[in-house]
């Protein structure tokens, strides 16, 4: 078990109070008290003591049956998004979803890991990416897109980061060609990675498999740093956190180059006057924050101040900001249990068009696949990311030397 | 009572005391709550470990000691281990002893003086509002007597536990140690300590009384009526288990209420229910607590822990001492007072209790 000081601190002073199941985003969808925050530190401490701490030591031979029975209980560790609105309630700071990451690590060294996660990990043995997207279809994709937008492969001063989920899913595509589009009428010197983009990782963390995602973190950064990157711009949050904080972690150096989000990248070409916007009808819109943007990373007034540019109007929604409610797409619950991801989803959906959106907006590709799939199984809005709806309004004056629909 | 005393401050008087102990190998572990970071953890000390630890801390946060002594799967640990605790977790020790679930031979069980403890959130808001964690244990650990005790604490008869092996008392000018038992003496009796005699018990005699007045008052004041009665009780209970978890004499390693039986029984039944219009069946979360009662009643040690760990604070501490005041007052047992009494759960005869199961 491979515990920080700080981490194993928090893991004892976790006082079993139960705040943390407060909005605890999986639990509000599933009622399965295993799905509890708390289950999973009681679940975590009983494995610490037995496995290193006091029971260990004083020679018991540990709570045999909780072990024995610790590969059955591992699905239900992995059956939650970490989100992080456990931290957010958490009356003595401990940061369970950071637990969460710790506790799946040893579940995986010991093999306890669900098999759909095992799945998951040779995929990326195999393809380099948790969806198994292999090079050829990604170049299929490009290709097709090529026919509409200028897409500049290679070395850049700007690199686009895609990320695996906006290529391999259908659904998140056109948030990839609405960004090619923006930074074409920019003008500026970007590029991308081209087929051979390697997964950022994260995926390799939530599932708990540590060495694997520093193997990764080690290539992404090696293929931007030849690319001349200097600045690395994100559509994907989950990239973004992992790029820009959590490669200094578990590489143990910062990387040269600069991470930003696209939402945030937008606001710096408008404020430069590079791409400038037409003005929307007045829709009623609701914003839904993606934890891995708003809570982990900070990024919540841009994406506001980004839509009321664009004239909408703007329904802040129940959970917002930092205060935000899993879309059920986050900590791979989707590989491990769609159908409990689906029902997160339609809590959230409820939640964003209650306050009379009709059409609702994210920052994010796992977000915006997970509530587009509850929205449209409830007959309810459209879901848009933000790049799309910037994309269809930049003025066409600015014309980056392609069309787009 | 056979009792030594060690001059100077409490801290460095107790701090003394065990690390000769230690030293002498008398036991190989001292495990005791102690500070960790902003909070308290449970911690084991070895043989040359810095001693921080803090008993007379005013809580009882996270997992208990007793409770934590039940995930050795195996009772018989190898480590001879002195568990200082408050005197309901001496209690629950005791019970957990005679269900064999703690190995009385390597276990030896040093209590502290306790007036009362004080909610985790209470004291969480005392830390925030700046006052400091020495501050906090100083003012709880006199004999002064404080209103914001837990509701358990404040009826609670046992400021001293009617069993231990050593029991610790803080006096002004130093530290008493009462030794209860054979074992306690025998850990105590080379360590150049001048023995004397007294009672523990004495300080605490106009306390007693009062809280035997004030328990009296509590019991007359609670009841419980057939089911709508549990049904507005348990209206709140969100079934995390989490009461299950803190219950320190809850010990059983895989829990029938935790399985996925219990799942499919419980929803067989309601969906039974409404085509069945005779039998009247309890909402699962009527039948856990009840379930649980009836499994703890009779070894509850009254400690109100179940309330502590409840994150929607129903108030199960009324409703497991108005059932254990009553169940163990049927059998003239009472939790945690001798290792020598027998549960009744494990004496079974075939005729008692005709009152209840008829003749």
């Amino acid at each position: 078990m491979n515990l920080k000081r700080e981490e194993l601190k928090n893991l004892l002073i976790c006082g079993w109070c139960g705040q943390c199941i407060v909005d605890c985003p999986v639990f509000k969808a599933s009622g399965n008290t295993r799905h509890l925050p708390l289950f999973k530190s009681r679940l975590f401490r009983r494995v610490y003591e037995t496995e290193q701490g006091i029971i260990n030591r004083i020679g018991g031979e540990g709570s045999l049956a909780m072990l024995q029975n610790l590969s059955r209980e591992a699905g239900m560790v992995y059956e939650c998004t970490l989100c992080g609105a456990c931290t957010e309630n958490c009356k003595y700071d401990i940061r369970p979803h950071i637990l969460w990451y710790r506790l799946r690590e040893y579940l995986n060294s010991k093999g306890y890991n669900p098999e759909p996660l095992k799945a998951v990990e040779e995929n990326f043995r195999r393809s380099g990416n948790p969806y198994g997207l292999s090079p050829s279809a990604r170049k299929f994709w490009l290709r097709k897109a090529s026919r509409k937008y200028k897409i500049p492969i290679g070395k850049a001063e700007t690199i686009y980061f895609i990320g695996c989920t906006t290529s391999a899913k259908a659904v998140n595509r056109p948030t990839a060609e609405s960004l090619f589009s923006i930074l074409n009428a920019a003008g500026i010197n970007w590029a991308i990675l081209g087929i051979e983009e390697p997964c950022c990782g994260a995926p390799l963390e939530m599932i708990g498999s540590t060495e694997m995602a520093r193997e990764q973190a080690r290539r992404v950064v090696e293929a931007l740093e030849s690319a001349g990157a200097e600045t690395v711009i994100t559509s994907c949050p989950t990239c973004f956190r992992e790029l820009s904080v959590e490669y200094e972690r578990i590489l143990g150096y910062k990387p040269s180059f600069k991470v930003i989000p696209a939402v945030k990248y937008i606001l710096e070409l408008l404020d430069e006057g590079l791409i400038s916007l037409e003005p929307a009808q007045a829709v009623k819109i609701a914003y839904h924050d993606p934890c891995e943007l708003s809570r982990h990373m900070d990024v919540v007034d841009e994406p506001r101040k980004l839509l009321k540019m664009m004239g909408f109007q703007f329904v802040e929604p129940e959970y917002a900001g930092k205060k935000t409610f899993c879309c059920g797409g986050g900590g791979m619950l989707k590989a491990e249990n769609n159908d409990l991801s689906v029902k997160v989803a339609t809590v959230r959906v409820n939640q964003l068009l209650k306050n009379g959106a009709t059409m609702i907006s994210t920052a994010c590709p796992s977000c915006k696949a997970s509530l587009q799939e509850a929205a449209a199984n409830i007959g309810g809005a459209k879901v848009y990311d933000i790049i799309e709806l910037v994309a269809e309004r930049i003025a066409k004056h600015h014309g980056g030397g392609d069309g787009h629909e | 009572m056979k009792r030594i005393f060690v001059p100077g401050d409490v801290d460095s008087a107790l701090k003394s005391l065990l690390s000769k102990i230690l030293d002498r190998g008398l036991v190989d572990y001292i495990l005791c709550l102690a500070p960790e970071g902003e909070g308290f953890t449970v911690k084991l000390y070895g043989k040359d470990e810095e001693l921080d630890l803090t008993p007379f801390a005013p809580l009882i946060p996270g997992v208990p000691i007793p409770k934590m002594l039940t995930w050795a799967s195996n009772p018989k640990a190898r480590a001879k281990v002195l568990a200082i605790v408050k005197p309901c977790m001496a209690r629950a020790l005791v019970e957990l002893m005679k269900f064999q679930q703690i190995d009385q031979e390597n276990v030896l069980i040093a209590s502290v003086d306790c007036l009362g403890t004080i909610d985790v959130e209470k004291y969480r808001e005392l830390t925030e509002s700046g006052v400091e964690r020495a501050k906090i244990i100083e003012k709880y650990r006199g004999v002064e007597r404080h209103d914001d005790y837990r509701e358990a604490c404040k009826i609670c008869l046992n400021p001293v536990p009617p069993y231990f092996d050593l029991h610790f008392s803080p006096s002004r000018d130093g530290l008493y140690i009462y030794l209860g038992s054979e074992a306690g003496l025998s850990l105590i009796k080379n360590l150049g300590y001048k023995l004397g005699d007294g009672d523990p018990y004495e300080p605490f005699r106009n306390l007693i009384e009062e809280r035997k007045k004030a328990r009296e008052q509590y019991l007359s004041n609670a009841s419980f009526n057939g089911i709508a009665d549990l049904e507005k009780l348990f209206e709140e209970c969100i079934g995390c288990h989490n009461c299950m978890e803190a219950c320190p004499i809850c010990f059983c390693k895989e829990c029938f209420y935790d399985s996925p039986r219990y799942d499919y029984i419980t929803r067989k039944f309601l969906e039974w229910k409404p085509d069945s219009g005779t039998v009247p069946l309890l909402e699962s979360k009527i039948q856990f607590h009840v379930g649980r009662a009836l499994h703890m009643s009779t070894s509850c040690i009254q400690c109100g822990l179940c309330e502590q760990a409840c994150p929607n604070d129903v108030n199960l501490t009324r409703f497991f001492i108005l059932l254990s005041e009553s169940n163990q007052a049927l059998f003239n047992y009472q939790a945690g007072r001798s290792l020598e009494e027998e549960p009744p759960l494990t004496t079974f005869q075939t005729e008692e209790l005709e009152e209840f199961v008829g003749g």
